[in-house]
C-alpha cells in the first residue's frame, strides 16, 4: 500500500473510533462526581457495582483542580445536571453547593446512626469518614517533654523559623483557616495569622509537602491532615502525631469529614439514592 | 473501609471498629464548628487570607 493511501485509511479509522466513542449509547448506570482520592474511592465504587450490578460512571477531579474542579462543573451544569451523586473529600464546598441549590435533600436510612453534627439538618449532605487537622512532629528534633500541644505553640519564639503551616489558600488548610475566624473570632484569628509570619513559620504549598518537610527535618512540627501523616509514618520516618488543643478551654481538634450528596435534578435519582445509601453506610467508614 | 490503609480516615460513628493507628472522638475532643457561619463568611475571609499571603 502506498504511504498516502495508508495515511488516509489510518486517519479514517481514527475518526471512526472517535465518532463511535461519542455516538455509542452510554452504558446505563449512575454517575458520580468524586473529589475523594481515586485510590480510596475506586475499591468502594467497585464493591457497589459488584453488590448491586449497577454500573458507576466515575468522574474524578484532576490533581491540578483538586477539590474545586468538580464543584465548578456542578455549578455550570445546574440547569442540566449530568451527575447523580457528589462525593467530596471535605465539607465547605458541599455546603456552598447546597446553599446554591445544586444539591437535593435525601434522608438516607443508612445514615440514621451518624451524629447530627455530621449531617445537614435539611439532609442536603451527609458526612462520613473524617480527616483530623493534627500536628505532625519530628521526633528527632523535638523531645517528648517539649512536644507541642496547641496551635499556639507555632507562635512560640523557641521554635522561630522551625514550624510549618500550609499557605491557607486551598484545600483543608483553607477550610482550617476560615474555621478559625468562626471559632476564635476574627480578631484573634487575624492575630494568630500575623503571629505565624512574625515567628517566621514556613509555608509549604500543601499538606503532603509539609508532612515530608517535617519528616525530613526542615521543620520541627506543623499542621497537616491525618492521611498525610500516615503516609510518612508508613515510610518509617521519625514522626509523631499530636491532637492539638485538648486542654480545658482549648478549641479542640478540627475534623473535616467527607461529604456525600444527591445532585438536584440528576438523570437517575433512583440509582443515585442507592449509591448514597451505600456510601454513607457503616461498612464504608 | 476508609479507616484502613494509607487514607486512615476517622469514622464519624464512634462505634465503627477502627485500626489501632486511627483514633478520634470520643478518644479526643473535636472542635465545635458552626459550619453555617464559616460558609456565610467564606468569600470575605478568603479575600483577607489572599491579601495576607499574596
Amino acid at each position: 500500500m502506498k504511504p498516502k493511501a495508508f495515511l488516509t485509511l489510518a486517519a479514517a479509522a481514527v475518526i471512526a473510533l472517535i465518532a463511535a466513542a461519542f455516538l455509542w449509547p452510554q452504558k446505563e448506570g449512575v454517575t458520580i462526581y468524586c473529589a475523594a482520592d481515586e485510590g480510596h474511592a475506586i475499591p468502594i465504587l467497585d464493591a457497589f457495582e459488584r453488590e448491586t450490578g449497577i454500573y458507576v460512571h466515575r468522574n474524578f477531579d484532576t490533581e491540578a483542580d483538586k477539590t474545586v474542579g468538580l464543584v465548578q462543573r456542578l455549578r455550570e451544569e445546574r440547569g442540566n445536571p449530568r451527575g447523580d451523586v457528589f462525593w467530596h473529600n471535605e465539607i465547605m464546598h458541599t455546603i456552598r453547593l447546597a446553599r446554591e441549590g445544586v444539591l437535593a435533600s435525601y434522608d438516607s436510612p443508612q445514615a440514621a446512626d451518624i451524629p447530627e453534627t455530621f449531617r445537614d439538618p435539611g439532609r442536603m449532605w451527609t458526612g462520613i469518614a473524617a480527616r483530623a487537622r493534627i500536628l505532625i512532629v519530628n521526633t528527632e528534633l523535638v523531645g517528648e517533654d517539649e512536644r507541642p500541644t496547641s496551635m499556639n505553640d507555632l507562635l512560640d519564639a523557641k521554635w522561630r523559623g522551625r514550624t510549618a503551616f500550609v499557605r491557607p489558600l486551598t484545600g483543608t488548610t483553607l477550610t482550617h483557616a476560615t474555621v478559625l475566624y468562626t471559632v476564635l473570632g476574627a480578631d484573634k484569628a487575624r492575630a494568630w495569622f500575623r503571629g505565624l509570619r512574625e515567628n517566621e513559620t514556613l509555608f509549604p504549598s500543601g499538606n503532603a509537602p509539609l508532612a515530608r518537610s517535617v519528616a525530613g527535618g526542615q521543620a520541627a512540627f506543623g499542621f497537616t491532615d491525618t492521611d498525610d501523616y500516615e503516609k510518612v509514618l508508613a515510610d518509617g520516618r521519625p514522626v509523631a502525631r499530636v491532637y492539638p488543643d485538648q486542654a480545658e478551654g482549648g478549641v479542640g481538634t478540627l475534623l473535616i469529614p467527607n461529604t456525600i450528596a444527591l445532585v438536584k435534578g440528576g438523570p437517575r435519582p433512583d440509582l443515585g439514592k442507592k449509591l448514597v445509601d451505600f456510601l454513607v453506610s457503616k461498612r464504608v467508614e | 473501609m476508609l479507616a484502613h490503609g494509607d487514607g486512615a480516615q476517622i469514622p464519624v460513628r464512634a462505634a465503627v471498629k477502627r485500626p489501632g493507628n486511627v483514633v478520634g472522638p470520643p478518644t479526643y475532643r473535636a472542635m465545635e464548628v458552626d459550619w453555617d457561619d464559616v460558609v456565610a463568611h467564606f468569600d470575605e475571609r478568603l479575600k483577607e487570607l489572599e491579601a495576607l499571603w499574596r
